[in-house]
């Protein structure tokens, strides 16, 4: 059925010349890489939304169909964003947990042998593609506080081997990390880059030894380590490679050490703009916090009494405000970015794909997830819609797939993809 | 794939395919043609299992706890009968869930199959032949699947006959709890102990060991976030990021280390700090208020006092009173003068503290002489006594202003702690005082101090023995020669002879006496030798090789050797450094590793000795830290937020004691040597003043301290069941949860795990604005078979605890309603509390709290297998798995014929060939 109907927008936009093309070579072809830099954010908002009073019903644009009490905060950003329904992570199966394989699309209690699993997230595999050139080839941005219905993990971000990667959660660190001027001299820094070089020799040879005596499970599972090694012997190689650019100058101020919720997610969507606008780092996802926030806005539940909002009426009210007051502070996110240029004249709302969304719809629910994008300034991606995919529980690698290659970024599959979303594409 | 759906997609490409997919876990961007990768990947699982069972695993005789367990619901397969006349790659099913036909096969046929069978397969899917036993993850899948379309009501269709409440509840009760078992046998490893790297806590205890450090947790990468244990290694992960926080950790460490290593011990100081001393700086307020008072009245303007406008003039004239006159009052109260009252929002009583630099080697006494202001309620006669940012402890004040009385606690600081002051407030909810005492009951009063601070004191440094650190250090470059400008190379050539000596005996003992590798060495020396060449002293040049050695595999690791042979034994020292953290959590001492060299720890009687002395020791606390806090679930606790504005007799002091008691608890029954049934019920509690006071006895008198107190013979307290911690992490934050004890009641004591709440399940909504008591709203769990099918089981026992509210305390009534609403719909009502339930397995009723333990102490059974599992999964560092049924039932007996008591269960662990064993 969709696929039909696609074919026929295809034809009617691109004339006979584009029937002579099988479909998704088309689409490819159209959306070759452009010349400037792509972009990508990708929030992970942990428990899902109120059901009766987020989720839009009705297919069509937001300008036909209006926006439901939920989104109502998005208003001025109506034509600039789409929900995508009828998506589900499939595998996923933690009732408390909506970030976990929320980038990565694994199966994370039910794979054979193991207690836990997870696979590569996608920012990662984005930054092996576009990350060379930036200072940082991802920043994972995350909370402390792991009560968020988030699940198991330190970030959105896994490793390729399946391992959680930390995020920082201080806005203040991310801030030195991105702008802070070390004050080593180049003596200073070759000596110890080449002492850390020594102390790296000396743990690859302890491994070497003692594993000789161990059994060959343990011998494997001391590969792990190894690998760490190897991993920070590339870091040192990368700081070497940047030790003669500066870090950019900061476009905003430093911030306090320490902050309440609110104050610190504000300060972070500052600073995710600001790491993107001098191009310190092209993907960055970011973990929000929930409970944290509903703390400064004086809410007297907890993030997971307020996802069972349907034992009263009182809670559900609340829900329904925590919706409201969280998509204003994206609507804020988006203002920012609509605001800001880049270091290459280019606005920075036009070349970063926002993601927005969570393995959770609401409650203990995992079929039919939320899933918000914005931005990105793609040609042929549609924009202020609500998007109804014909077919319920589509993979949600189907849609990460499909925004990734949109953003024109070779890719064929992603996790547990079949094929992209035709639906999102005009 | 949705039964109903007509999609044109078809199913190869569709859910089942990529469930398949996933299953395999090997997909992610794998550009690999190689398909399909799952059989694959499951064959080499697979033939580790086979491997394993076949070489070391005795035929398994169905074990009759497990039959119980499971509640005949589903049968077990042997895998004697597979490998006879299966293939090999089938082996694996050896542990297969079976799922009942007689179950599910009549609710099949009359509800499924005729549109998804031999004829008809409606949304591509067929279920007539689907396989019953559960062998692998794409036959789970395919049942969750079935599952969820029941549980979300999707299947059979509205214009279908709907199934029986009761058949419904059978088959989803039947799937879920199936489903969950074959996750849990499908994640089996085989019963290898991974290699593992040391936890947080044995690292913490082993730097203690070798510097007489104290490390705050925060400094370490936490642990892993498998289920289990921190002590199981099978699904740890080491990343880079761990490299870097151990490395930086270590440095941290050892620049302390290396800092306070040769510094003299000073002799113990007593400080002082009369707190009156503030009243000047208070006074001094009041005269500057009173002058600018002054020189209003002769006419200054808002700009002759330096204020930025009138209005603030205004308020500046209006706020006299209460600033400066609150000031003064306060002043001419009776003993202002010669100390302090504690009053929160006055910044006139507020800050008390001495400050002073600390020696991270030693402890000190810190000391409060107070008295009460009047009588306060009890819950207002506890101070928090804080140093540097952490709370050191709470202590119940005794005596009044005319005869103040001195309280005292004991606080090692952290090696970070560096210069840190220590102050007193009242111990109290985190509320404005106001709303507090109103919450109190005493309305209307002004908010009144309860505590009145005469003196503060800290004494110390006060030193316990050198750590080994310190004495190896003395022991080589104690007799280094000191080194200046002019020092010859030859002496300093001889200053680093001995540095490299101490770095190889520290090396030694950081490896818990495995020796180091040569290579390793050498490189540490040579690390040593790179900075004396580039001009560094001999301790700036020791501290980089020194974070080598806390950051390496063999520190990090605990290194077993591989079997050899046909016994399969660890040798004696590593068997010595096993027990020793299973027990300590920390590596053997000299005593246990001298018996191990000797070869005396085979002798059953020498090893009991040692597991005796161990248990008694202090150190012992580990294993209450470690094993029983997690298999309590205290971190539940942590995670329920409180609102204290609304439960004023709730604040963090209570939380950290409460927090603690758990642990307490079971220290005492570990040194005392109790039976485990003392979880169930005691006539003890182990509290300190103010948990006492929490639970309306008498405070012990102990301060912060925790102390065994008995209790009155009509006391509900006793065991696990009557510990707010407990009591508290069996609710949602703000009324007692009979579900959540249930369920925790029903996997700790009774050993049979719920299965975690399911996805997919749709929401219980109220259909009634009117509130309802507790047992309604768990009453409505009933009316959906979705819900009962697992509620039925569990939410009944937790009834049993109905009598103790949100923060274990006890009522007799419940109150339902909004307070504060007077009248109407929703008012306030008092409902008798109703402590009445069932046993799911014995189908026994219990009409109240003691009833209710009576019946636990029936399946005491039960409890001996869930404490002995947890322990043998604990010591040995991995999962207690389905093949090791026999090896529990074995441990279990010899628990059952010595009463239970701890000690003889560990022994009995311990002294298990399985504890011996070594990996291949």
């Amino acid at each position: 059925m969709s696929i039909t109907l696609h074919n026929r927008r295809t034809i009617l936009k691109a004339g006979t010349a584009g029937l002579a093309i099988p479909m998704m070579e088309s689409l490819a072809a159209a959306n070759a890489p452009a010349t400037a830099p792509k972009r990508f954010l990708m929030i992970g908002c942990g428990y899902g939304f109120t059901k009766e009073t987020f989720f839009p019903t009705e297919a069509g644009r937001f300008a036909n169909i209006g926006l439901t009490p939920g989104l109502k905060p998005l208003q001025r950003h109506r034509d600039d964003i789409t929900m995508v329904s009828n998506l589900t992570n499939l595998g996923a199966t933690n009732a408390h947990g909506g970030s976990t394989s929320y980038l990565t699309g694994a199966n994370v209690s039910g794979t054979p042998g193991k207690k836990f699993h997870n696979s590569i997230s996608l920012d990662q595999v984005i930054a092996r593609r576009i990350g060379q050139d930036t200072r940082f080839p991802t920043i994972p941005v995350s909370d402390k506080d792991n009560n968020d219905g988030h699940g198991p993990g330190l970030s959105l971000s896994w490793s390729d081997k399946g391992h959680p990667i930390p995020g920082v959660t201080n806005p203040l660190d991310l801030y030195h990390q991105l702008f802070g001027q070390d004050k080593e001299t180049d003596a200073e820094r070759e000596f110890r880059l080449s002492e850390r070089r020594s102390v790296l020799d000396g743990m690859v040879a302890d491994l070497r030894s003692s594993s000789r005596q161990l059994s060959k499970t343990d011998q494997r599972k001391l590969k792990d380590y190894l690998e760490s090694i190897r991993q920070i012997e590339q870091s040192i190689s990368r700081e070497v490679e940047w030790a003669n650019t500066p870090k950019p100058d900061a476009p905003l101020k430093h911030p306090k050490d320490t902050m309440d919720g609110l104050a610190a997610l504000k300060t972070f969507q500052k600073l995710i703009v600001a790491a993107f606008q001098t191009d310190s780092t092209r993907v960055i996802t970011y973990r929000q916090p929930i409970n944290s926030i509903l703390k400064s806005w004086d809410f007297s539940l907890g993030a997971h009494s307020l996802s069972h909002y349907n034992l009263d009426p009182r809670r559900r009210e609340a829900s329904q405000q925590k919706d409201s007051m969280f998509m204003e502070l994206f609507a804020d996110l988006i203002d920012l970015f609509k605001q800001t240029e880049d270091i290459h004249g280019q606005n920075l709302f036009e070349s970063t794909l926002i993601s927005y969304g969570t393995n959770l719809r609401t409650g203990h629910g995992l079929k039919g997830c939320p899933a918000l994008y914005a931005g990105g300034g793609l040609a042929n991606l549609k924009y202020g819609e609500h998007i109804v995919l014909p077919q319920k529980d589509t993979p949600l690698a189907n849609y990460w797939l499909t925004l990734v290659q949109q953003a024109g970024i070779p890719l064929d599959r992603f996790s547990h993809s079949t094929g992209s979303l035709s639906e999102l594409v005009s | 794939m949705r039964f109903n759906s007509s999609s044109t997609i078809p199913v190869k490409s569709g859910v089942h395919e990529v469930i398949r997919n996933l299953a395999s876990s090997l997909l992610t961007v794998s550009r690999s043609r190689r398909t399909p990768g799952a059989p694959k990947r499951q064959q080499v699982f697979f033939r580790q299992r086979f491997k394993v069972h076949h070489s070391n695993t005795p035929r398994m005789i169905k074990p009759v706890h497990r039959v119980i367990v499971f509640s005949l619901m589903f049968s077990i397969v042997g895998y004697g009968d597979e490998i006879d006349h299966k293939s090999k790659s089938q082996a694996i099913a050896a542990h297969a869930v079976v799922l009942d036909a007689q179950i599910l096969s009549g609710f099949l046929r009359e509800h499924c199959t005729r549109c998804h069978g031999a004829d008809e397969q409606n949304g591509e899917t067929r279920l007539d032949n689907l396989t019953l036993k559960i062998g692998n993850s794409d036959t789970a899948l395919h049942w969750q699947e079935v599952l969820d379309v029941l549980n979300l009501g999707e299947m059979p269709p509205e214009d279908e006959p709907a199934p029986r409440d009761d058949q419904l509840r059978k088959v989803l009760a039947h799937l879920t709890e199936a489903l969950t078992e074959s996750k849990k046998r499908l994640s089996e490893t085989g019963g290898d102990v991974a290699l593992r790297r040391i936890n947080r806590r044995e690292y913490q205890n082993t730097i203690d060991d070798l510097f007489g450090l104290r490390v705050p947790e925060d400094l370490l990468p936490p642990d892993d976030i498998a289920e289990g244990y921190d002590t199981v290694g099978h699904d740890q992960q080491f990343s880079s990021y761990h490299f870097d926080d151990y490395f930086s950790a270590a440095k941290r460490i050892v620049k302390v280390a290396l800092d306070w290593v040769d510094q003299p011990r000073e002799k113990a100081e007593v400080q002082k700090s009369e707190p009156e001393r503030f009243n000047a700086k208070t006074q001094a307020y009041i005269d500057d208020y009173d002058k600018k008072m002054a020189r209003i009245k002769k006419g200054a303007t808002y700009k002759d006092l330096g204020l930025d406008d009138e209005k603030q003039f205004q308020l500046f004239i209006k706020r006299y009173d209460d600033r400066a006159g609150g000031r003064k009052r306060y002043l001419e109260k009776p003993f202002a003068d010669q100390g302090v009252f504690l009053l929160e929002g006055r910044n006139h009583s507020r800050a008390i503290h001495t400050n002073g630099q600390v020696d991270p080697r030693a402890f000190y006494k810190y000391r409060v002489i107070a008295g009460l202001n009047g009588s306060p309620p009890p819950i207002r006669q506890f101070v928090k006594m804080r140093v540097g940012e952490r709370t050191a402890g709470y202590l119940k004040i005794e005596g009044s202003p005319q005869s103040p009385v001195t309280h005292e606690l004991e606080f090692r600081p952290f090696l970070t702690d560096g210069r840190s002051g220590f102050d007193v407030t009242e111990s109290k909810a985190a509320v404005n005082i106001k709303i507090y005492y109103r919450n109190l009951r005493e309305k209307g009063k002004e908010p009144e101090s309860a505590i009145w601070v005469d003196r503060m004191e800290r004494e110390g440094p006060l030193y316990n023995q050198p750590a080994l650190f310190e004495s190896r250090y003395m022991a080589t470059l104690g007799n280094a020669t000191p080194e200046t400008g002019e020092t010859r190379p030859r002496q300093k050539h001889q200053n680093d002879e001995l540095a490299v000596r101490f770095l190889n005996a520290f090396m030694t003992e950081a490896f818990r006496h495995r020796q180091p590798a040569p290579d390793f060495a050498l490189r540490v020396h040579s690390i040593y030798k790179l900075h004396r060449d580039n001009g560094r002293t001999i301790k700036q040049a020791l501290e980089t090789p020194l974070a080598m050695i806390l950051s390496s595999p063999s520190f990090l690791y605990l290194m077993e050797n591989s079997a050899t042979g046909d016994d399969r034994s660890l040798s004696d020292q590593e068997f010595a450094n096993r027990i020793s953290h299973f027990l300590w959590s920390r590596p053997a001492d000299e005593s246990l590793r001298e018996a191990a060299a000797d070869g005396k720890l085979s002798d059953p009687q020498v090893l009991r000795a040692h597991i005796d002395r161990m248990l008694q020791s202090p150190a012992s606390w580990a294993l209450s830290e470690g094993f029983f806090s997690r298999w309590a679930d205290v971190e539940r606790f942590d995670n329920i937020a409180i609102d204290e504005t609304q439960h004023v007799m709730f604040n963090s002091g209570i939380r950290e004691s409460a927090r603690l008691e758990v642990q307490h608890f079971f220290d005492t029954m570990v040194k005392e040597n109790l039976s485990l049934t003392e979880l169930i019920d005691s006539d003890f509690v182990v509290v300190n003043d103010l948990l006492a006071s929490h639970y309306g006895l008498d405070p012990p008198g102990v301060g912060a301290g925790f102390q065994k107190v008995p209790l009155p013979s009509d006391s509900p307290r006793g065991g696990l069941l009557g510990m707010t911690a407990f009591l508290t992490m069996g609710s949602n934050g703000e009324r007692s949860s009979p579900i959540i004890r249930g369920a925790l009641i029903m996997e700790k004591f009774l050993h049979r795990k719920p299965s975690p709440p399911p996805p997919n399940v749709p929401e219980l909504a109220l259909a009634s604005d009117e509130p309802l008591a507790v047992k309604e709203i768990i009453d409505l769990h009933r009316k959906k078979a979705q819900c009962a099918s697992c509620h039925s089981s569990f939410d009944p026992l937790g009834f049993g605890l109905e009598n103790f509210d949100l923060l274990g305390q006890w009522r007799d009534y419940e109150t339902v309603g909004n307070i504060g609403k007077k009248s109407g719909k929703g008012r306030p009502k008092q409902i008798p509390i109703r402590a009445e339930g069932v046993f799911p397995s014995s189908g026994h009723s219990f009409k109240n709290l003691a009833e209710f333990r009576a019946g636990l102490m029936q399946e005491r059974q039960s409890l001996t297998r869930s404490i002995t599992e947890g322990l043998l999964s604990y010591g040995l560092g991995r999962h207690i798995e389905f093949a090791d049924g026999q090896i529990v039932d074995e441990i279990c007996a010899q628990a059952e014929s010595a009463d239970l008591r701890i000690g003889d269960l560990v022994f009995a662990i311990v002294n298990h060939p399985v504890f011996r064993r070594a990996d291949r």
